[in-house]
């Protein structure tokens, strides 16, 4: 059974989160491991996977033993159920089963919905851009959409099981630029976008009236936890439904095609919930001042790319978002020293941490030297 | 402006058919293939990736200027090819096995290209024994691996140390690169050279070579 004073407690320091009054110290969370080899424990075989393939009672499996084993919690994160990430069980030496899951077999469930093939690999799920001729979904044809509806009925039955005792949501919906990445594919974007821009503004339409209507779909699904709302990219709790809007591919854009092609769009995704949160990267740092624009963003989270500026480097930039007044999440894969430095650059207020570690040992350890340090 | 430098304009400007008339209004007018090459074409490729440096020019000018560059290439190979150009060196590309991104991958073909090299690309989700199948048939001077993804980087570990196993590692220069990979990373698992861009990745390249 949870622990009911420790889901009281981290409620309130995401609600803090959101609200941003003084607090101690950041919302810090571990929030998985990567993995290798996702294709062999994922059971599954090298080649095309389609969503008759994708069995509820995995998911459902998954989080039963993964809340018995590692509790609610991971960090000050919540294990939100979902179908984002595809669960594989793992034999242990002593002939126990350890359900897992990594970020890496997130499944790509926008792309599959516009109608892109998903190809399984040894280390990753990843999608074809849609054949020439091949037309992809429309508003018109998203009610009967396969994967749709195997993204339903997997979290019907989350609700079903988990929905009165833990938190869950629906799976992620990127957003509409890397929708359009996936179905034209990223160099045919980019060469659309000299030759072809009307092209490419009204396909980044078509993806963004989608990326709605599968909210819309979702709305009936989205259960209550707390008096909010949990979503599944970033183990957020908030007082109300939140959408994440993700578009990897801005680092293609240069910041007038940006604010051509993207932010009317990014306008319409953060509007339609209360709560939004941006992910981005470093690499697409010139885009940051066009997507803090947009007064509708709920929130900003920056993914500290392991090639790109360091972490004192981005401090400015940080700042900047952090003064604008947007809630911030920051994730990378941290040592300890750049986790000082992130914590003496930046304010606790609105800040969480999402720390990848390589093990739940240095997990604990990281954690417990923050809230030493904060005494 | 001289034909060259209207060339290198044009190539800045992603103008293929521009440039392909250009090329052959200059041949016409005598100018050697070389010269065409190197301070007409490569000038201006190189002026992209010098604006791309900056930030003024972004992935899409790359590409359209690659592809008014290989529109011209297109001319001008038959005259190379009589002349016998040597090739700087020979390079095998592939992006790791598991991983499907190539945008970062061509950019690098491309500037190889541009630098003189002879590229053999071996596409995208590239297994580690098809890249060693590769070098020997083909014996480059260097391996390009490429990876995207912080899961499918370890992939070029495989690599390095399957041409150990076949004992071709001492026979050949690597360069890592993409998104996921480091200095760090890239200095841990053994390769030659890490590059962050594709213009980095073309000047380690001719490094290697003349340091081999």
């Amino acid at each position: 059974m949870i622990d009911q004073k420790n889901v009281d407690r981290v409620i309130k320091r995401h609600r803090d989160f959101w609200k941003r009054p003084p607090t101690d110290r950041p919302l810090l969370g571990f929030p998985f491991q990567w993995e290798h080899g996702l294709g062999t424990k994922l059971g599954l075989k090298k080649g095309p996977l389609t969503p008759d393939m994708l069995d509820p009672e995995l998911f459902v499996t998954f989080y039963e033993d993964g809340i018995k084993e590692g509790g609610l919690f991971e960090g000050d994160l919540l294990r939100v159920a979902n179908c984002q990430r595809l669960p594989w069980a793992e034999s242990r030496p002593d002939g126990s089963i350890r359900h897992r899951s990594a970020r890496a077999a997130s499944i790509p469930w926008s792309p599959a919905i516009m109608g892109c093939e998903v190809e399984v690999s040894s280390d990753s799920l990843w999608t074809k851009p849609l054949p020439p001729g091949q037309a992809p979904t429309d508003l018109t044809t998203l009610g009967e959409n396969p994967w749709l509806a195997k993204a339903i009925e997997i979290t019907g039955v989350l609700n079903r099981k988990f929905g009165k005792t833990y938190p869950t949501c629906p799976p992620d919906v990127l957003g509409p630029a890397d929708m359009l990445a996936a179905i034209l594919g990223t160099e045919q974007m980019c060469l659309d976008m000299i030759d072809n821009p009307a092209k490419i503004k009204s396909l980044v339409g078509l993806c963004t009236d989608v990326w709605l209507g599968v909210h819309e779909k979702f709305k009936p699904l989205e259960i209550e936890f707390r008096g909010g709302h949990c979503e599944s990219r970033f183990q957020l709790w908030a007082p109300g439904v939140t959408t994440v809007t993700q578009d990897d591919c801005a680092i293609f854009f240069s910041p007038k095609r940006y604010d051509e092609f993207l932010t009317p769009v990014n306008r319409r995704t953060f509007a339609s919930s209360p709560y939004s949160i941006m992910h981005a990267h470093t690499g697409a740092a010139h885009t940051f001042e066009a997507i803090l624009s947009i007064p509708e963003l709920g929130a900003m989270q920056v993914h500290l790319d392991p090639n790109g500026p360091s972490v004192a480097e981005m401090i400015p930039t940080l700042v900047k978002i952090q003064r604008m007044g947007k809630p911030l999440i920051i994730f990378k894969e941290f040592k300890l020293t750049e986790l000082e430095t992130l914590l003496d650059g930046l304010r606790p207020e609105g800040l969480c941490i999402m720390a990848i570690s390589a093990s739940e040992k240095a997990a604990l350890e990281f954690m417990q030297r923050l809230i030493e340090e904060k005494k | 402006m001289k034909v060259l430098e209207q060339i290198s304009a044009s190539v800045i400007n992603g103008d293929a058919a521009g440039t392909v008339q250009l090329t052959r209004q200059a041949l016409d007018a005598g100018l050697s293939a070389d010269e065409i090459l190197n301070e007409g074409l490569i000038a201006g490729l190189s002026e992209v990736g010098r604006r791309m440096e900056s930030k003024t020019f972004f992935i899409p000018e790359v590409l359209v200027a690659a592809r008014a560059m290989k529109a011209a290439e297109d001319v001008l190979k038959p005259v190379l090819v009589s002349n016998c150009v040597k090739p700087t060196g020979r390079v095998v590309l592939a992006t790791v096995e598991g991983d499907v991104h190539d945008i970062g991958k061509n950019l690098v073909k491309l500037m190889l290209e541009c630098a003189g090299f002879e590229v053999t690309d071996l596409g995208v989700n590239v297994p580690a024994a098809s890249i060693i199948r590769a070098v020997s048939e083909t014996r480059p001077n260097i391996i390009g691996l490429s990876a995207l993804l912080t899961t499918t980087v370890v992939r070029m570990k495989e690599v390095i140390e399957d041409l150990k196993r076949n004992d071709l590692r001492s026979q050949v220069k690597i360069i890592v690169g993409g998104a996921a990979v480091t200095r760090d990373y890239a200095e841990q698992i053994g390769a030659d050279a890490y590059s962050p861009d594709c213009t980095d990745a073309a000047k380690r390249a001719k490094e290697l070579v003349q340091t081999n």
